[in-house]
């Protein structure tokens, strides 16, 4: 899967979880591979539970952030060898998942670290808003 | 002289449309003004604007063909 992928349509699914883990680990540098998967909770507020969460985003910033993001990462780390951020956009329901961040690294340290970074980073620069719907079909944006 | 306005988030609901074209205005100052005579309580919300996708602090001359976005605080993951 090609490392200009950062956005997808609905949810993240495990077989792109898959594909991404698999073409990143690609070559025999790498002696560790970091995943997070963000998914979507059942989150309760005033007694309605959340069904589901619409993302939405700014494509054209995100695609800059994204690059920003991995000019950060692979300065602050040099044993990284590669950074893959997938974030959903649209509708996902509750116990999908939707972020994808995937590190590899020449060792377990420096993967873990930048992975963590990494899922910080995303929450603090990707121009990306949700909103929380509910079972009831109300929302609320958080 | 018309710029692109694009708004996200709750920005978007509130505006009744993700994106509007404004005419005759000059910078971001005058452009917020605008805005806020359409959306109730502006003032009240926390955003940052942007210009052609750069985050901007204080007043922005605009230009013809510029976009802007009214950005609320990101909440990615």
């Amino acid at each position: 899967m090609s490392r200009e992928r950062y956005l997808v349509q609905g949810a993240v699914t495990h077989a792109m979880i898959g594909e991404t883990v698999g073409a990143d680990a690609t070559g025999d540098t790498a002696g560790a591979i970091s995943v997070f998967a963000g998914q979507v909770r059942a989150d309760v507020f005033d007694g309605r539970t959340v069904a589901a969460i619409e993302y939405s985003s700014y494509e054209a910033m995100l695609k800059e952030a994204v690059a920003g993001i991995r000019e950060v990462i692979f300065n602050a780390f040099s044993d990284v060898k590669t950074v893959t951020i997938i974030h959903s956009t649209g509708v996902v329901k509750a116990g999908e998942i939707s972020l994808l961040v995937v590190v590899t690294a020449g060792h377990r340290d420096q993967a873990m670290r930048a992975c963590t970074h990494t899922v910080e980073l995303v929450k603090e620069k990707l121009p990306v808003w949700k909103k929380e719907i509910f079972e009831d079909e109300s929302h609320r944006w958080v | 002289m018309s710029v692109r306005v694009l708004f996200f988030g709750f920005l978007a609901e509130r505006a009744g449309a993700p994106e509007k074209r404004y005419e005759a205005v000059t910078d971001t100052n005058a452009l917020e003004a605008m805005v806020a005579g359409e959306i109730e309580g502006l003032q009240e919300y926390s955003y940052i604007v942007s210009v052609n996708r750069q985050a901007i602090r204080g007043n922005t001359p605009l230009n013809d063909g510029d976009e802007v976005a009214f950005l609320p605080p990101f909440a990615g993951g």
